[in-house]
Parts: C-alpha cells; sequence; structure tokens
C-alpha cells in the first residue's frame, strides 16, 4: 500500500511536470547594435612645396611624397623653405573601414603651375595614389589614425616669381 | 513568439548600418609653393687694365669704391686698372648674401710667370668698399649693381704680356 501511494505521488508530479512545459515557452534571440562615433577628419598642416627656382627654358616639377621627401626635376629647391606633406588628424570607430578620396588636379595659377598626382597614406599603412582616387582605408585600432598627403607640383618655364596658394579637399566616408 | 524575437533582433542591427552612409567628413586644406626668381649675375665689365712693368715689385689695389683709381706700384699706365662691374636680378627686395674669393683663389697667368690676387673687395650700389659684404637686399625691381676690385701682387721684372685668371663669386638668398 505504502508503494502505491509513492507510486501515485509520482504520477501527479509528472503530470504536472508535463503540463508546466507546455503552457510555458522560453526561446532566445540576440539584439546587438554597432555605435559607430562620427568621423571627423581635421587638417593639420597643408602641403607645401617650400622655394622653387623655376627653369627659365623647360619645364620642370617637385613632388612632395608622403613621408616628407622633396623631390625636384628640372629645378632647383631654396634653402629657406623647406617643402613638407600635409598631415591630417582621423577619428572614428575602432579598427572600421572607410573610404578616403583624393583631391582632384589643382590649379595654382594659370599656365600650368598646378598639383596632381596626389598621394595619400594612413598611418603605416599602403601608399594611395590617384587624382580624385577613392580607395579603402582602415582607422587605426585606438581610434585615432593620422593621414599623410602628398603631390606633385608642375613648374612651367619661367614661371613668375610669388607665392602661389590653392585649396583642395579631402573626403573621408565610412564603407 | 520566437518569430517576432527575430525579427526585432533584425531591426536594430539594420540601425547602424543607416548610420555608416551618412557618416562622412570633408577636410579644406590649402597646397602653398612659393616661386622664387633665379639670381641672375651678369658681368658688365671684366677687372682689367694696364700696369707699367718695372724693377720693383709691390701691391696694386684695385678700389671698387667709386671715384677711386688704382693706387700702388709704379707710374700709371695708359689704361689704369678698374674693378669689375656686375649687374645682377633676383627677387624683388630679397635679401642675398655675396662670398668674395679667398686669397690664393686666383692669379694671373702669362707663359712663365704669374700674379697673385688677393683682397677682394666689394662695393654695392655705390657704397664703400668691404671685404665682408652683409645687408644685401634687391632692390623693389629685383635688381641690383656692384663693383669687385682686388689686390695685385706685381713682382719685379715680370715680363710684357697679357696676364689673365678667373675668379669666382657666389650669390644666394639669405
Amino acid at each position: 500500500m505504502k508503494n502505491h501511494l509513492l507510486l501515485g505521488a509520482l504520477f501527479l508530479a509528472a503530470s504536472m511536470t508535463a503540463f508546466g512545459q507546455v503552457t510555458t515557452v522560453t526561446t532566445q534571440a540576440t539584439a546587438s547594435v554597432n555605435i559607430y562615433v562620427d568621423l571627423t577628419l581635421t587638417n593639420t598642416t597643408g602641403l607645401f612645396f617650400g622655394d622653387v627656382f623655376p627653369n627659365a627654358n623647360t619645364a620642370g616639377k617637385v613632388t612632395v611624397g608622403t613621408d616628407g621627401t622633396v623631390s625636384p626635376t628640372t629645378v632647383t629647391l631654396g634653402t629657406a623653405h623647406t617643402g613638407y606633406a600635409a598631415t591630417y588628424a582621423l577619428t572614428g570607430k575602432k579598427s572600421s573601414s572607410f573610404s578616403l578620396t583624393l583631391p582632384s588636379s589643382t590649379q595654382l595659377a594659370a599656365g600650368g603651375l598646378s598639383v596632381d598626382t596626389w598621394t595619400a597614406k594612413v598611418d603605416n599603412g599602403a601608399v594611395q595614389t590617384g587624382d580624385g582616387q577613392q580607395a579603402t582605408q582602415t582607422v587605426d585600432p585606438s581610434g585615432h589614425s593620422t593621414i599623410y598627403l602628398g603631390g606633385t607640383l608642375h613648374v612651367p618655364a619661367a614661371q613668375a616669381e610669388g607665392n602661389y596658394s590653392a585649396p583642395y579637399n579631402v573626403t573621408v566616408a565610412y564603407n | 513568439m520566437k518569430r517576432s524575437l527575430g525579427l526585432l533582433g533584425g531591426a536594430l542591427l539594420l540601425l547602424p548600418a543607416q548610420g555608416n552612409a551618412q557618416s562622412f567628413d570633408t577636410a579644406s586644406a590649402e597646397v602653398t609653393v612659393f616661386i622664387l626668381a633665379p639670381v641672375v649675375e651678369g658681368t658688365v665689365d671684366d677687372l682689367e687694365g694696364e700696369l707699367v712693368a718695372g724693377e720693383v715689385s709691390g701691391e696694386v689695389v684695385v678700389d671698387p669704391a667709386p671715384g677711386q683709381a688704382a693706387a700702388g706700384r709704379g707710374p700709371a699706365a695708359p689704361r689704369p686698372l678698374r674693378p669689375a662691374s656686375y649687374h645682377v636680378a633676383g627677387r624683388r627686395s630679397a635679401a642675398f648674401a655675396l662670398v668674395l674669393p679667398e686669397a690664393g683663389e686666383c692669379t694671373l697667368t702669362a707663359p712663365g710667370a704669374s700674379i697673385p690676387v688677393k683682397g677682394f673687395k666689394v662695393s654695392v650700389a655705390g657704397g664703400p668698399a668691404t671685404g665682408a659684404p652683409a645687408g644685401l637686399t634687391f632692390n623693389a625691381k629685383g635688381m641690383n649693381d656692384f663693383k669687385v676690385g682686388a689686390t695685385l701682387l706685381v713682382g719685379n721684372g715680370l715680363p710684357g704680356n697679357r696676364y689673365v685668371g678667373h675668379f669666382t663669386m657666389t650669390m644666394a638668398y639669405n
């Protein structure tokens, strides 16, 4: 008898458990969000070609590399002002992918004094080259990157003396 | 119920993707170059003239300052030594440096004989002669003029001949 009572209790417990599984369903899904900070680009220094003496008879050029090297061809560099690459401070989501668009050919004066063959390097990455070119780059894992920008200045023969400047734009956007 | 939760998760995942496409920035900057007019150095007249040969050696000073004749050893020749004259051009109002030859850098020679030259001095734009020119500038039109003289060490008994030598001066923007 005692055994029968025990069996009955076990049956009742089993019935209650089965009933609970039918009326309560637990399931899981994943909610996630990627928080992006604004992508900001700030120019720190402009591109500077320094002092240049044009050739009287032949057009020449000056190339400033992303590493700041200044290389003249058929022109002579002065020593009072040395050229340097432009630099930009970039902030964005850590290690995120973004596109970098280089400037188009930029004219400083009529007659051919212009800059083209723009080059850029993000931190220690590969050099990106091309006027108006867009390429994929990556924000540093710290969320802060430095962009170095160079280019080639074309100097017509016997270019008139003067200080020449022209604006240009660099654009970045998340991919 | 499970299907509804799945849709909610998908909706949350879409939000950052929309944020990506709108997040960009453009930075404007300037590219600059200083184009300089090259320094053009044109010699108008060479340092030249005549000396009368003599028995006594000595120095002949060719003073570049205006109104100064060659002075020193011996009687005056029909065509006295005169300083070299230069007309130079460069960037308007720009400062420049002029480096004169050192003693020993120039010797006038003829077959079998020579005349050393030392003590180069310059007179800029009609100013006093100096061996250490400073504060030189191109004028508002990018021009300047100067004359260069020197001291000739003339030995005794030099044979009559034409003695020729060359000297180099260097100009550069400061």
